[in-house]
């Protein structure tokens, strides 16, 4: 019916399409990607600064908060939502091409990170070029719980993030989805640990991060089958339409309200039992 | 094959195709095209023009139903080696409704029967002299 | 295959807030056929695109391109439909080279030759980022990789518009190239540019408030439709007059203008010989069969527009 095509290049498949999209997601933030991953890596392996595994929390903390939205909705921002939507590959791909390389990074930032704070790895590798004797090996940080925060928490704020702004018809909602997602997360924390309390004891992040991990899974899931069904925003300008910024906000209102009045309810508790769990674990260590 | 000047005025009640067609066999009949000429393909026609191809696909198609072209399997559309003939009560329709719109275009202008008939010599006289005209036109 | 490459059956939008776009809209494009959509500005002719091609969530009715719904088609499916939009925006910060590149991974038909010719046909530098390219440039890149894809269907909204009378023809000549070029490529285009519409469309949809008011053929439309002037020696047009086909009419001292559907015997006979009044026939050009159309009366009742079957 068509003449055939006259260049001959490997064959298109619904793979290689989807890879496409996604070198095309790299390229286009590669910049603000390498940058950011520069700024961790001088930071933590080569000069040594910020041995802590928060470190590597911020770090993805700040990729949320910088690059997370604008990735997610460049297309509104842009106002090409329907040219992207045209596009053979649909919308599934394409929010889960535009997901990867966020995710990528917060696991790489938070896992590689957290391994090197946890066994000391920048020093041990500089040791493999000199010894200086100038510093000492640092002694990892006692608490344990800081290793999965470092991947969690981002975990849960990219991906509250990147569904709100991928979600959105409004462009300024684009830019400040990450608000909504840190005071969700912020919430999920409180709320986490508040049961930790009830039930440990202890804030030992043994239901915290399941639950961060959850969270992030459960909303990047639902953010996927919704903008299955999401209708191109116009180029012209904020299209009509009730915008999830809003929405969300109402949410996290009652999620921060929800935590305040539980906060306020077990501290009553605590205050009187405080004094004899600290007893307990004093003689207990 | 002699250069085809033909006009395609898109905003005439007349379809294109007839138009084409119509351009076609009065070229036929002028003696600019004759017989075994060959004429523009279509999808040349259809580009020179910015019409339709399937445009031309219907004005090739029904003047070649008339006889007044024939299609050559492979090799393209040529102008009919038997003069082209129209059966006399078309010939006879045709011209009176052309007749009729000259009349009744004359009437409303107050033009006299010798006006109309002076006007009509010369144009003929102009077909003949200068194929690729437009009598239309003032010269 | 099926016949019909374009269907659209019963489709209704109504906007948050309450603007209903299309009303029950019914579409049928025949494989092959160039199909032209004309309205005037907010009739809903972009509201229908966007539901045909899956950018948009129909309330109610189906719309179906290649026999799927382009919400849930494949790749496969959906890489042989083309659009260019009114308002689209192409990615500003790339360069049509770059988009080609990109877009080449995406179809399997994609012809790099084609795309470079078209584009240095229309005087674009690949090279230069888009955000640099005047508006109407920029259409044409997105038209140029719409053609470059060598789709079945090519559907455009308004393409036309903003481009100056060359590149209009350009892309016209583009139009007919394309369709020259395969078998059974269809063309559904938005248009209010009537003199383009004449050259290559086949078939004609008139929309309006929604509504698909006149339909079908363009070879027919234009010899079924009549102006025709009954102009009577008494001074007024008596009242209640009506001709045999009459679809609208306006009245003015002592001439009535109709518009008048011809079909079968001459509806007119009876009138032509009828003392007391002169009958004109003119023949309508589309833009006068729009304009008779769509020019809103004070008796137009919007809730009950009439309706012209198609040919």
């Amino acid at each position: 019916m068509n003449p055939p095509s006259p260049n001959p290049r490997p064959p298109v498949t619904d793979a290689s399409a989807w890879l496409a999209l996604l070198e095309n997601e790299w390229r286009r933030h590669r910049h603000a990607l390498t940058g950011l991953l520069l700024f961790w890596i001088i930071g933590f392996w080569i000069l040594l600064l910020l041995p802590h595994p928060a470190f590597h929390m911020v770090v993805g903390l700040l990729y949320c908060v910088l690059f997370a939205g604008p990735q997610a909705g460049a297309d509104v921002m842009d106002g090409t939502e329907e040219f992207s939507f045209s596009l053979p590959t649909g919308r599934g791909p394409l929010f889960l091409a535009r997901m990867t390389p966020g995710l990528a990074f917060i696991l790489i930032v938070g896992g590689l990170g957290g391994l090197g704070s946890a066994f000391d790895l920048p020093q041990k590798l500089w040791s493999l070029v000199f010894d200086s004797g100038l510093t000492e090996p640092f002694a990892p940080v006692r608490d344990r719980f800081w290793y999965p925060l470092a991947v969690c928490i981002p975990l849960a704020v990219y991906a509250i993030t990147f569904s709100l702004a991928a979600l959105t018809r409004t462009r300024g909602s684009v830019g400040l989805a990450w608000l909504p997602a840190a005071l969700a997360t912020g919430a999920i924390i409180g709320i986490a640990t508040i049961m930790e309390n009830l039930l440990w004891r202890n804030a030992n992040t043994l239901l915290l991060c399941p639950l961060l991990i959850a969270t992030a899974t459960v909303v990047l899931v639902i953010g996927h089958q919704l903008y299955l069904r999401k209708e191109a925003t116009k180029a012209g300008g904020q299209a009509a339409g009730s915008s999830i910024w809003g929405w969300s906000m109402v949410v996290i209102a009652i999620l921060i309200f929800v935590v305040v009045l539980s906060g306020f309810f077990f501290r009553a508790r605590f205050v009187k039992e405080a004094p004899a769990i600290r007893t307990q674990q004093i003689h207990g260590n | 094959m002699a250069p085809l000047h033909l006009q395609i005025d898109p905003h005439s009640g007349l379809p294109v195709y007839r138009q084409l067609m119509d351009q076609l066999r009065s070229y036929i009949a002028s003696g600019a095209l004759k017989a075994g000429d060959q004429l523009p393909s279509i999808r040349e026609l259809a580009k020179t023009l910015a019409v339709n191809p399937s445009t031309v696909v219907k004005a090739y198609g029904e003047l070649e139903h008339l006889g007044v072209i024939e299609s050559q399997q492979g090799r393209g559309a040529f102008v009919a080696e038997r003069a082209p003939r129209w059966p006399e009560s078309h010939r006879r329709d045709r011209l009176a409704a052309l007749a009729g719109q000259l009349a009744l275009e004359a009437a409303q202008m107050g033009a006299s029967e010798d006006e109309i008939l002076d006007a009509l010599r010369t144009a003929i006289d102009r077909l003949a002299r200068s194929p690729h005209s437009n009598p239309s036109q003032p010269e | 295959m099926n016949d019909h490459v374009i269907e659209a059956s019963d489709l209704a939008k109504t906007f948050p807030g309450g603007r209903v776009a299309v009303h029950g809209l019914d579409l049928t494009v025949p494989t092959g056929a160039v199909y032209g959509l004309i309205g005037r500005n907010g009739a809903g002719k972009t509201t229908t695109l966007r539901m045909l091609l899956g950018l948009l969530r129909p309330n109610r009715g189906t719309a179906r391109i290649l026999g799927q719904d382009l919400w849930h088609a494949p790749r496969a499916v959906r890489q042989r439909v083309a659009y260019v939009s009114q308002e689209q925006q192409l990615p500003s910060h790339q360069c049509a080279a770059q988009l080609c590149l990109h877009l080449a991974k995406l179809h399997d038909r994609w012809d790099h030759r084609l795309a470079g010719k078209i584009l240095a046909r229309f005087g674009i530098p690949p090279e230069a980022p888009l955000w640099a390219l005047s508006g109407g440039d920029q259409r044409k890149v997105a038209v140029a990789l719409a053609f470059a894809s060598r789709p079945d269907v090519l559907v455009l909204d308004e393409p036309a518009a903003g481009l100056d009378p060359i590149a209009r023809r350009q892309l016209i000549e583009e139009m007919v190239e394309f369709l020259a070029d395969g078998d059974g490529r269809t063309v559904l285009f938005s248009t209010h540019i009537i003199a383009d519409l004449e050259r290559v469309a086949d078939q004609i949809g008139i929309m309006d408030r929604g509504r698909m008011v006149a339909g079908g053929s363009l070879e027919g439309l234009q010899s079924d439709m009549r102006r025709v002037q009954i102009i009577f020696d008494g001074g007024s047009v008596p009242a209640g007059f009506t001709v045999p086909g009459m679809v609208r009419s306006r009245a003015e001292g002592p001439v009535l203008t109709a518009l008048v559907r011809l079909s079968g015997e001459d509806p007119l006979a009876a009138l032509r010989n009828q003392p007391g009044l002169r009958i004109n026939e003119f023949p309508l050009g589309l833009e006068d069969l729009f304009i008779e159309l769509l020019d809103r009366q004070p008796a137009d009742d919007p809730a009950n527009p009439w309706w012209i079957s198609p040919a």
